[in-house]
């Protein structure tokens, strides 16, 4: 059995994830809303219940270097001087 | 051999069932239902809080507890001057600063706090303002620029480590109205460190690198800076527990270089790694203590909004070999 689900969802705040949910399964959130979720019934269950779109681990990854592309072009136009504020998004490998 | 009694002063109690989590806090027993021995302990994790109105990284955060955080300046990618305050279930936008500020420092409560430095354009900044719950005020010239520095304390028993413009080690203090320098400089840079302590003279530095990951920290006992337990997770540009002392702190988020969701707690010796944020970041801010902690906004890739909240609860946990 895999180790995780991947899926997307938005979070929207206070109680999206709660103690309980850190304490009944793995949980990580990168960018493009994707979550890891540890893969029992209550992680399937807890992404259900969010409106969660499930994706294959290769969608997922693909969702995160489509958002990290988009964000290190966005820094490589910036000027020198804005450039010196912040670094380059690095690249993100789900687990 | 040492036994539980010599330890506690006392047999372990044999009972049919658990205690509640409350009365066997610190105790062992023994379940001669199960056949298990077990205790009660303070299990953490982080949870999901109220979103930030506005999404940013390298903010400034202040506030003792949890329900009393401050958000305050950072970019996205604009160097911003909004203020928020969080009352445990949302954020409120108040009056913003007076000037936007990346990178500032921020350190004290709710309604005594003291933020300054960072940058707003292509030079650092002197500057620092007062805030007491309400209204922004009382800004005073820092005797050097600052960017990225750390500041522990109280608004007025403020421990400032400078750190940038890299390389810097030196050491301000603020009493409420003036800063003079420090005793001694830090034993090295600490760019995008972070810090916890209750004044000037009681503080935990850590984060110290400036590019790498580096596991040092540094005590402050308000005359001289002494080597910290080390780091698991070697990192900078995470963000602490701002309310707590020296001697209980909590760190969290960074980059190691990689941005990282590891969580580590001090208890004046030495880290103990904790449950992990369900989101790592970097360039973020924290409030709260050590048992009770607010990690907003920072940077994954994109600018962030969301909150986590680091919370324990009681809990009856079967003792084990391993």
């Amino acid at each position: 059995m895999a180790l995780f689900i991947y899926g997307t969802a938005t979070n929207t705040g206070k109680g999206f994830f709660t103690y309980q949910d850190r304490q009944d399964f793995f949980l990580s959130n990168y960018p493009a809303n994707i979550w890891v979720i540890g893969n029992n019934e209550k992680g399937a269950i807890w992404l259900a219940s969010k409106n969660g779109v499930e994706k294959t681990k290769a969608e997922a990854q693909a969702l995160v270097d489509a958002e990290v592309t988009a964000k290190q072009t966005e820094w490589d136009a910036l000027s020198d001087a804005e450039k010196l504020k912040d670094a380059r998004p690095t690249q993100v490998t789900l687990p | 051999m040492t036994t539980y009694k010599d330890l506690s002063g006392k047999f372990v109690r044999s009972v049919g069932s658990d205690p509640s989590a409350a009365v066997g806090e610190g105790e062992i027993w023994y379940n001669t239902s199960s056949n298990t021995f077990k205790t009660s302990i303070d299990v953490f994790a982080w949870s999901s809080g109220g979103a930030m109105g506005t999404a940013r990284r390298q903010l400034g955060g202040f506030g003792h507890t949890q329900n009393t955080g401050v958000a305050v300046c950072g970019q996205n990618p604009p160097a911003l001057s909004l203020t928020e305050e969080y009352d445990g279930s949302s954020w409120s936008e108040v009056n913003n600063s007076p000037q936007g500020r990346i990178k500032p420092f921020g350190n004290g409560s709710l309604t005594a706090a003291l933020i300054g430095g960072g940058e707003s354009g292509p030079s650092s900044l002197n500057t620092a303002v007062e805030y007491d719950g309400t209204n922004w005020a009382g800004g005073t010239t820092i005797p050097q620029n600052v960017n990225g520095g750390t500041g522990v304390g109280t608004q007025t028993s403020t421990l400032l480590c400078v750190g940038s413009p890299s390389p810097n080690t030196a050491v301000l203090y603020y009493d409420g109205s003036s800063w003079t320098a420090g005793p001694a400089a830090t034993p090295v840079n600490v760019p995008s460190s972070s810090g916890c302590g209750t004044s000037q003279t009681s503080a935990l530095i850590f984060g110290t690198a400036a590019t790498t990951a580096d596991t040092r920290t540094f005590e402050w006992d308000g005359s001289s800076w002494t080597a910290g337990g080390a780091l698991n997770t070697g990192r900078n540009n995470g963000a602490s527990s701002s309310g707590s002392p020296a001697t209980d702190a909590l760190y969290f988020a960074g980059v190691t270089p990689s941005v990282t969701n590891a969580t580590e707690k001090y208890d004046g010796t030495s880290w103990a790694t904790q449950p992990s944020m369900a989101q790592a970041r970097r360039g973020i801010g924290g409030a709260g203590t050590s048992g009770s902690a607010l990690a907003f906004g920072g940077y994954n890739g994109s600018d962030l909004a969301s909150t986590e909240e680091f919370s324990g609860t009681k809990t009856v946990k079967t003792l084990s070999s391993s």
